[in-house]
């Protein structure tokens, strides 16, 4: 498959300044790290807790926070080697014609959309930006991404306050598309929504996707939504991967004592109660003073003194080489949850 | 014949009137919870779920007006004593509210206030539902409440303590708590409160509950504070605890931590019912006994969770599942078409009516009542009617 973006490295330290002079004295090490590889046309589903580094990912990616160190290497169609775009400036990028090719949907609707704009002001300013439309062009376009995510022309000339959530919604989504982008970040995009207006959302997002041949990257917590719109899931916890499969793959057979953990804290409304579950005991660590070793070390109920020692690398567990996962006993952990908590996962 | 339901709400209509009209918020709903149980309430956003409890707690805000119907609370189960809460007026209320029937808030981080320690917080519900009980403890009586820690008290103070038990409204105990030395007169037995919240934090599986009194919320997580917030509504031995979407700002671990605590209170008898209010179908799912699916105000079906799950009958619930994904998904998500209605300006009839496959004419008219299917299921809508 071809690439669309690969991260190397990529790290994003947020300093904490402290002192008469705010130096920074100490950083919260929101992303440790990660190398991830995006093809075209696919979407990749990150999940784990708040404070793990699914919405920096995000960010770091569409360059909304410069990262701290590490690569995020661009692949125009047909170009495998890429292009460095880490440290481009706005100008740099607006000249190798880029602006626009990657677009973020936010998670809040109502913090997202500016109140004092209208909705065609709203979905019209990427155009502007990007520049190279004359305002007839704009108009149409407008009009155009209204009708295709399900608004009407009636609703042109309103402000984002008369609309429910789950219009307003389709607005930001509406105003990502609007530039052709290939890739589009979304933040937790249905997390504000009720679940009737959560299922339309998503089949929209599907719709779009297919149709004009997008790329996303879906950052949620909610595992069945994810697993619902993706083909690949990245769990992630404390800044690090600690596991990335196929999602048919991955709901079959996870390897990861946490991943085992997330789905066995999915309440499920099939009727079919879990026997028993999987319930970590504590908190997520602070970012600022990550545990040593293995990160998860402190929670997992399998560690051994190794984990707390050394960091697990990514590697492919047994001999698929598209699963991954970081754990010292990646391949002991299925049996491990079967003995202690019959079929929890 | 005794009441087996801790909670009988009859026709209870509750509404606001807003600038833009009066919002039907309730609509004449009822249901009942038995002893023992935890009943759901599900329901999309702005369709009644936390009007409803507020309606029963009484914590209505202006423009807020419950305007009818009956609230029967009967906290025994084997004992024919039962009150309509609507009828009692503040002061007996607030012996009610918070001290037979606690709640619990979304958002623990509003909830909880940020300048007093977690101990100072806990200790508040004791001294305001518990203090004669902790003075007579603290005098040494016999008969008094022994769950309390006693502490020796200096012997000038006890004709105090007797006053503030006996008379607090006299004139000669408020001059006596002014004068400058004995202005912290009181501190013993905010100190004991504050020993018995170690107890109760470190019965919840709170770890270190010595350090934690002593911490401000900003110190503790998200899931900490709502174990917090929980342990300050079990602070004054409640029967009914309500619990307001208390797990639906947390991460999937963390909610399976405190659905967990949840349960197993309810299994050691700490609190004998919880209602819990959510709008995931799938912590209705693992939770509660029965389900009240609510939609405009109005409850569309009630029944046995796994009735509803498993066969449910209204039009609105089964849209309402299909738009669940599951973990065995397959196919296309199903979602339902349109909005919630604005319930200033309902539609007629029945409230579901514009976005429902089944609606026929008399559904646009008449607002369905509730009909009984099988044992113990309820639902309100016409494709049940006979005739």
């Amino acid at each position: 498959m071809e690439k669309i973006l690969t991260l190397e490295n990529l790290t994003k330290h947020y300093p904490i300044l402290g002192g008469v002079l705010r130096r920074p004295v100490n950083a919260v090490r929101a992303l440790d790290g990660i190398d991830l590889t995006i093809h075209r046309g696919e979407c990749i589903g990150m999940v784990g807790e708040s404070g793990c580094g699914k919405t920096t990912t995000g960010k770091a990616v569409i360059k909304l926070h410069p990262a701290t160190s590490g690569k995020i290497l661009y692949h125009p169609p047909g170009n495998d080697a890429g292009v460095d775009i880490t440290r481009l400036s706005p100008g740099q990028t607006r000249r190798m014609g880029l602006t626009g090719k990657m677009q973020m949907v936010f998670q809040d609707p109502t913090t997202s959309l500016n109140p004092r704009m209208l909705i065609k002001q709203i979905i019209a300013e990427p155009l502007k930006a990007q520049g190279g439309h004359n305002s007839r062009q704009i108009q149409d376009r407008v009009l155009e991404l209204l009708t295709r995510v399900g608004l009407t022309r009636d609703h042109l000339l309103r402000y984002p306050h008369e609309f429910s959530g789950g219009q307003r919604q389709r607005i930001a989504v509406a105003r990502a598309i609007a530039t052709h982008p290939e890739l589009i970040v979304l933040d937790e995009p249905t997390s504000a929504l009720d679940v009737s207006v959560q299922a339309q959302i998503l089949n929209l997002l599907k719709a779009l996707k297919d149709e004009f041949n997008l790329t996303y990257l879906f950052i949620t917590h909610h595992l069945l939504v994810v697993k619902y719109i993706s083909t690949r899931i990245v769990v992630m916890y404390l800044g690090k991967i600690v596991e990335m499969a196929d999602t048919d793959d991955l709901f079959v057979n996870p390897r990861h004592p946490y991943t085992f953990a997330l789905f066995s804290g999915i309440p499920s409304t099939d009727g079919t109660a879990v026997s028993s579950r999987m319930v970590l005991s504590g908190d997520v660590p602070s970012p600022i003073d990550p545990p040593r070793g293995c990160r998860f070390h402190t929670r997992c109920p399998f560690r051994l003194e190794i984990c707390e020692n050394r960091l697990p690398e990514l590697q492919a567990a047994g001999d698929d080489a598209d699963h991954q996962v970081a754990c010292h006993r990646a391949s002991e952990v299925p049996r491990l949850v079967r003995d202690h908590y019959g079929n929890a996962g | 014949m005794a009441p087996s339901h801790i909670l009988d709400i009859r026709n209870l209509v509750t509404r606001f009137y807003t600038y833009e009209g009066v919002v039907q918020a309730l609509n004449g709903i009822s249901f009942q919870v038995r002893h023992g149980s935890t009943f759901g309430l599900v329901g999309e956003s702005g369709c009644g779920k936390s009007v409803t409890v507020r309606s029963l707690m009484q914590i209505v805000q202006s423009p807020g007006v419950i305007e009818g119907g009956e609230i029967w609370f009967s906290p025994e189960p084997d004992k024919d004593k039962t009150t309509d809460l609507l009828t009692l007026d503040e002061a007996a209320m607030q012996e009610i509210r918070g001290n037979r029937i606690s709640m619990i808030f979304q958002e623990p981080n509003a909830a909880l206030n940020p300048i007093m320690t977690i101990g100072e917080q806990i200790a508040e519900s004791y001294l305001f539902h518990r203090r004669a009980q902790i003075i007579e403890r603290l005098l040494g009586r016999a008969g008094a409440d022994n769950s309390f820690p006693q502490v020796k008290i200096p012997g000038v103070l006890k004709p105090l303590y007797a006053l503030a038990l006996n008379r607090p409204e006299a004139l000669v105990f408020k001059l006596l708590k002014r004068m400058p030395l004995l202005k912290h007169w009181d501190r013993t037995i905010l100190e004991t409160a504050v020993a018995k919240s170690v107890e109760l934090l470190a019965s919840l599986g709170i770890p270190n509950p010595e350090r934690i009194v002593n911490q401000y919320p900003h110190n503790l997580s998200g899931g900490m504070k709502q174990r917090v917030v929980i342990a300050i509504a079990l602070a004054s031995e409640p029967v009914l605890l309500i619990a307001d979407e208390a797990t639906s700002n947390l991460d999937v671990t963390v909610q399976a931590q405190i659905l967990d605590l949840l349960n197993d209170l309810k299994e050691k008898q700490v609190i004998s019912s919880i209602v819990l209010i959510t709008h995931d179908l799938g912590v209705v799912a693992e939770t509660c006994d029965r389900v009240g699916v609510m939609y405009a105000g109005n409850f569309c079906e009630v029944g046995h969770v796994k009735e509803i799950f498993e066969d449910p009958k209204h039009p609105y619930t089964r849209a309402l599942l299909a738009s669940v994904p599951k973990v065995r998904q397959t196919g296309e998500l199903r979602s339902i078409p349109g909005n919630v209605p604005n319930l200033v300006n309902p539609p007629p009839g029945c409230r579901f009516h514009p976005r429902c496959d089944h609606a026929m004419d008399r559904c646009k008219t008449q607002l369905p009542g509730a009909v009984p299917m099988g044992q113990d299921h309820q639902v309100a809508c016409y494709l049940y009617h006979k005739g």
